[in-house]
């Protein structure tokens, strides 16, 4: 049997299947994907295909019509937030489950609660909170006497996009507490022990040993959150659909709307390689700046 | 006993892959005649048009629709009476149905026309996307079919959605209308009568906020339902000729009685008319808290009389009024915002164009008839009387018929309309103006900048 696994030939026979699902259902879609980026096309099939060369990309940035640059701009504010704020809770929160407190296997299910919920349920839901005249959020503010800070979450400009941010960072707080949780449970105890005896504190112990020894997983977090930014949809279109006045525009939902609405087939899928590419450029540059080193215990 | 165990476990998985495999067949709702036409019968059952193809080899044809399930009228309509009925007098053209719900059905279909996979008929909303399927070369003209005793019997203009370049790609089935919903209930406890002219309007506006009730739900998430309000005022000013010429590109949307329109909705807006946060709420939100009885007016299409004669959805069953928007004192007041913008179209590429444009031809002249019976969905076929279906239809459907039917003009929403760059400003343009950021003449010039760099112009 282990003969048998180890023949090159067998591997290679047995993934044969699974690369070409692979290539069909990623590679292809994506490299017709970057062919329409260079062409002008309406999506109708019998219609007429324009090459007009990068002018789609060119386009990305001058078209002011599409909101494309701002989306982008508020693809980078989350990006942002996302490593000031939901990172530092999620690794605050796993680092206080970690020490075998009481009810460690409670809090993290609970936290994590919010992560398997499908987002356009949470969609909903949030929808239903900022609501103006029954939202909870506006009636909890009247109760206890901030009348003045009520508002029309969804509909006032100013305040939409910090509400929208604010459902989705807290989203996916649970995913990288439970990430850095896991990395954390394969420290060995013997290192919490020696430090003990030599008389550190909590704060010692969480910035000397943990945090370093979970960097491998700080770097996953950061790239999936980040990458996780550039992708994000489906609460956006579900909450706002990119508005009011495309103040929560995100570069997916230009690209949705540039696709199905405006069947700009080439603009959209401009629009999609670039997100595409931004994404990879971004975790190149996370995983330059992290140089991960493993720890061998 | 391990192996016992492994033999089980295979014999399990095999088991689940059949099942899943025999529940993904993905059968679509194919209907089959009765019992199977010997080839040398005759066309026996009598019908009121002869079947195209008499005692030949059966046809098939791949029809999608969008009535899945006999929900409302329409639906019900479709399902119950007029397929049937249609295989019952064509036994040699078997149907194959595929049927998607509403807005899945777009999906499904802006995914076809960009593969080329469309069936031999389909439902479709002209004229916006019908025109670009129409300069694909992907519709098949229906000219030839449609000889002088059929085109007796279509209501005059209603084929002009689906009529590009003097050519026709599409037939209608029905037309709808655009109403001001007035919640009579509330309109009695605030003392308000209902207006029927605009001055009017605004008075019931100003009495209904002395009250502390929104005036007019607007779910302005969906910039379309904003439009409703500038484009019926647009008809009112300057007339639905007019404003159909401008929708084809044939005049400039740059114009005194655009600019009117725009102002009149900003006007609206200024006057409170509508809920500050209104921009947070779409429109299946709005329409469910319509029929709960929040708001006393409602500026929607026809298609909500169903729901507000549904007692399971909403609870002011017979406590609406069905009115066309007020009048300004014009000569265009009894114009509408509607007209026939559903309809099926047949695929250039069918294999069996005889039998694909039978089918339309039929359906399209049974559909309404049997629709209206169950109430609404205003026929396009001149040789309608309504008279004859009147009775027991709810009064809602029958008081939008009536004003529809003697309307001297309509024009359809620009949204279904305008091609694709100028139909996102125009919609964008809707919600500055809501949000009082845009002046009415920018939006005329604005609207008319882009249909000239578009080259949709004609002019």
């Amino acid at each position: 049997m282990e003969k048998f696994l180890r023949n090159k030939k067998a591997i290679a026979v047995f993934s044969v299947p699974a690369l070409l699902i692979y290539i069909g259902m990623i590679f292809i879609p994506i490299g017709f994907a970057i062919y329409y980026s260079f062409i002008e096309w309406n999506g109708r099939a019998g219609a007429e295909r324009t090459f007009i060369g990068l002018e789609n990309f060119v386009e990305l940035f001058t078209n002011k019509m599409d909101y494309f640059v701002p989306a982008l701009a508020n693809a980078g504010i989350l990006a942002l937030l996302s490593l000031l704020i939901q990172l530092p809770v999620a690794l605050l929160l796993a680092l206080a489950i970690a020490r075998k407190t009481k009810g460690e296997g409670f809090f993290r299910s609970v936290y994590f609660i919010p992560v398997i919920i499908s987002t356009a349920v949470l969609g909903q839901l949030w929808q239903k909170i900022y609501h103006a005249q029954y939202g909870v959020l506006n009636d909890i503010l009247r109760a206890i006497g901030l009348e003045s800070w009520t508002r029309g979450w969804l509909a006032d400009p100013k305040v939409v996009l910090g509400a929208v941010f604010f459902v989705m960072i807290w989203q996916y707080i649970g995913y990288h507490m439970l990430l850095m949780y896991s990395q954390m449970k394969t420290i060995p105890r013997s290192l919490y022990e020696a430090a003990e005896i030599d008389g550190a504190s909590g704060f010692q112990v969480a910035t000397r040993i943990t945090i370093p020894l979970i960097k491998p997983m700080i770097k996953v977090c950061v790239t999936f959150s980040i990458i996780g930014c550039m992708k994000t949809f489906d609460l956006v279109w579900v909450l706002t659909k990119g508005g009011p006045f495309h103040t929560t525009e995100v570069p997916t939902t230009v690209m949705f709307d540039t696709i199905m609405s405006q069947h700009r087939y080439g603009a959209g899928s401009a629009m999609a390689i670039f997100i595409m590419l931004v994404c990879l450029v971004l975790t190149l540059l996370i995983m330059k700046f992290f140089k991960a080193e493993d720890y061998e215990y | 006993m391990k192996k016992v165990l492994r033999t089980l476990a295979l014999a399990t998985v095999v088991a689940l892959l059949f099942a899943i495999l025999g529940a993904c067949g993905g059968t679509p709702a194919s209907s089959t005649p009765a019992a199977d036409p010997p080839a040398d019968t005759p066309a026996s059952t009598p019908a009121a048009d002869p079947p195209a193809d008499d005692g030949a080899a059966p046809v098939e044809i791949t029809v999608w629709d969008i009535w899945t399930a006999p929900l409302d009228n329409n639906s019900t309509a479709w399902l119950e009476t007029v397929i049937p009925e249609f295989e019952a007098e064509h036994p040699n053209i078997i149907v194959n149905r595929e049927s998607t719900e509403n807005e899945a059905y777009k999906t499904k279909f802006d995914a076809a026309q960009a593969a080329g996979t469309l069936p031999d008929v389909f439902f479709g909303w002209g004229p916006a996307s019908a025109r670009e399927l129409a300069n694909a070369n992907m519709l098949l003209e229906l000219d030839s079919y449609l000889d002088s005793d059929y085109m007796s019997t279509v209501q005059p203009g209603s084929l002009d959605n689906f009529t590009f370049n003097g050519k026709t790609y599409g037939l209608t089935f029905a037309n709808w209308a655009a109403a001001l919903y007035c919640n009579t209930e509330l309109f009695e406890a605030n003392n308000v009568a209902i207006p029927t002219t605009y001055d009017e309007l605004l008075a019931a506006i100003d009495a209904f906020n002395a009250a502390g009730i929104v005036p007019i739900a607007l779910p302005a998430q969906d910039a379309w339902t904003i439009a409703f309000f500038q484009h019926i005022m647009a008809i009112r000013y300057t007339g639905a000729a007019n404003v159909n010429a401008m929708l084809n590109g044939e005049k400039s949307f740059n114009d005194p009685g655009i600019v009117q329109s725009a102002q009149a909705l900003l006007d609206l807006v200024a006057a409170g008319a509508f809920d500050p946060n209104a921009l947070a709420s779409n429109e299946a939100d709005i329409s469910t808290r319509f029929r709960m009885g929040e708001f006393p007016m409602y500026f929607l299409g026809d298609w909500l009389v169903s729901g507000l004669e549904d007692p399971e959805q909403s609870s002011i069953v017979g406590k609406v009024q069905a009115i066309n928007f007020p009048a300004v004192g014009g000569e265009f007041d009894d114009q509408i915002l509607g007209g026939a913008t559903d309809g099926f179209m047949v695929n250039a590429n069918t294999a069996n164009p005889d039998a694909a444009v039978e089918f339309v031809k039929w359906v399209t002249a049974r559909l309404p008839q049997a629709s209206f019976a169950l109430g609404g969905t205003i026929p396009t076929r001149s040789n309608f009387n309504m008279a004859d279906y009147s009775e027991g239809l709810p009064a809602l459907s029958v008081g939008i018929a009536e004003y529809a039917a003697n309307a001297s003009g309509a024009t359809l929403a620009w949204d279904t309309f305008l091609p694709e760059e100028p139909k996102a400003l125009m919609l964008d343009m809707m919600q500055q103006l809501v949000g009082q950021q845009i002046t009415a003449e920018d939006f005329a010039a604005n609207l008319a900048q882009i249909i000239e760099d578009t080259g949709y112009a004609q002019y």
